[in-house]
């Protein structure tokens, strides 16, 4: 493998995807080169329809491109696994006949059979509360997903997409269906958690808000086809705070970039 | 809810009103139209003697068999047609043709190959239950979320990890209503069938023991049959599975 793959932990080279739809071919993504470092915070950011969610299912491995590929540390990555694991937008993604702390635990054994180890009950329950803890939801741990509201159902997805330990946590505007003072609460706490946890995160979402307040790089996209126009740099200090004349700079010049 | 027991209770009591009102009348001959007394005093000897507890006993554990052997064949089958399309091929046509076909057009065949015993009988509820449970398995399986199909990828499920922690629990809903329809059509083909195939032994359960009760022109045994198999009917379908959908689906916020 060349030097590129070295100094890179997650690179795409030329992906494009094309769907068909009933008007034909419709091109969803092209020429896709991107390079993700280690630990590092991305958002891709672009308006609906321009393939941000099909990169990132590419990603994942749910999907396959049409041309290009994907490596992880210099080797090609195909089928999905544990090490990209998926936080999704729909509340749907917890299993409704499990109790949120099962919910976790789903995720806990999934991780130590693929790790190969083996976990007692007690291990995986102490695992369980341990990611319930860093979502702030050990108190629901014995609730029903259905018993819970919409972010404390994104919460419980959290932690168990954190339980499943892997080095990469994509995310499809996992905040996008609930009220903007609880997302404003989820975005805070998923903040901490990436500035205390070792964890590479690509994150999808059309708020500009939100790509401002999270990450260290944006990569905005526009649609038709789905491309990459620019990769922004995203330095301000942290906490970030939604209301300072920096912020704000950083989010007139986005939404600049992303209408012209 | 309470409405509609309280409901249920009060034209259960008028219609039983009217019912009395016109056997005490002597519009119709005794022989033929029974006062409640005589069939709740035929009820009453026949449960006190012990030859109606046998015949329930009887049809009772017999229906439980054909449900278990065909409750397991048509999940077999289900889950074969959900992981394999020519399996689903098959499976799919086999349903088109015998789900439409009443099990008591087979009672003349399975008299020639099972014999009048209790494999005939049992034959005659796999057949009234098999078909129905796999189209309910079938779409249950089928209108599971994408996502978990998407979950079960990413964190590596196996096929029989998939099967039991996502694929059936996920269709419990359709599983447990598959389940009713089932209770229901066997129920039904039960009595039937017991009336067709007689008895071993005495033992025919609750269909040849109305038949046995006809015979001997016994009206109100007859109708204490009935009642019988009304009432284990009625608490099957609202109690049991009541209870079952409160502990899983209801608790879990999945009956729509």
């Amino acid at each position: 493998m060349g030097y590129v793959e070295m100094s890179s932990f997650l690179k795409l080279q030329n992906i494009s995807k094309k769907f068909d739809t009933e008007n034909g071919k419709q091109i969803a993504l092209e020429n896709i080169d991107l390079k993700i470092k280690e630990n590092e915070f991305l958002t891709i950011l672009g308006p609906s329809g321009c393939g941000k969610s099909t990169l990132l299912k590419i990603i994942a491995g749910f999907l396959k491109t049409d041309t290009g590929q994907i490596f992880k540390e210099g080797e090609i990555s195909k089928a999905a696994g544990l090490d990209r694991i998926m936080l999704f937008q729909n509340f749907e993604q917890l299993f409704p006949w499990q109790r949120v702390i099962d919910n976790v635990s789903f995720s806990v054994k999934a991780a130590a059979k693929n790790q190969n180890k083996k976990l007692t009950k007690a291990q995986i329950k102490k695992k369980s509360l341990k990611y319930l803890n860093e979502v702030k939801l050990e108190n629901y741990q014995n609730y029903y997903p259905h018993q819970l509201s919409g972010g404390m159902k994104q919460r419980a997805a959290l932690a168990r997409t954190l339980a499943a330990e892997g080095e990469i946590m994509l995310m499809d505007e996992p905040f996008g269906s609930v009220d903007s003072q609880t997302r404003q609460e989820l975005q805070l706490l998923l903040n901490n958690l990436w500035f205390e946890e070792e964890k590479t995160i690509i994150f999808v979402t059309h708020d500009i808000r939100e790509a401002v307040f999270l990450s260290e790089r944006i990569v905005l996209m526009k649609n038709e086809p789905g491309e990459i126009i620019k990769i922004i740099k995203n330095e301000l200090p942290r906490p970030r705070r939604r209301s300072s004349i920096e912020f704000n700079q950083l989010f007139e010049k986005l939404q600049l970039l992303l209408n012209s | 809810m309470k409405n509609k027991y309280s409901q249920r209770l009060f034209w259960i009591i008028l219609l039983s009103l009217i019912w009395q009102l016109t056997a005490i009348s002597g519009f119709f001959s005794e022989m033929i139209f029974p006062g409640l007394d005589q069939i709740f005093l035929a009820l009453f000897d026949s449960l006190s003697d012990g030859s109606l507890i046998k015949q329930i006993g009887f049809s009772i554990s017999i229906i439980m068999q054909g449900l278990f052997l065909a409750t397991s064949a048509a999940l077999l089958l289900a889950l074969m047609s959900y992981f394999s399309k020519s399996a689903a091929g098959l499976i799919d046509t086999l349903t088109a043709l015998a789900h439409p076909l009443p099990g008591i057009a087979l009672m003349p065949l399975i008299l020639i190959w099972f014999g009048s015993g209790k494999t005939a009988i049992l034959m005659v509820i796999i057949h009234s239950v098999l078909w129905p449970l796999i189209l309910n398995l079938s779409t249950g399986f089928n209108s599971i979320p994408d996502i978990y199909t998407l979950i079960a990828k990413n964190y590596r499920l196996n096929k029989v990890e998939f099967m039991f922690k996502i694929l059936i629990p996920a269709s419990l809903p359709y599983f447990i209503s598959g389940l009713k329809i089932a209770w229901a059509r066997s129920w039904r083909a039960l009595i039937s069938a017991e009336m067709l195939f007689g008895a071993i032994n005495s033992l025919g359960g609750l269909g040849w023991y109305i038949f046995q009760k006809r015979v001997f022109f016994d009206l109100p045994g007859v109708f204490a049959g009935i009642i019988v198999i009304i009432v284990i009917g009625v608490l099957v379908e609202d109690f049991i599975f009541k209870k079952i959908e409160e502990k899983t689906i209801k608790k879990w916020g999945m009956l729509k």
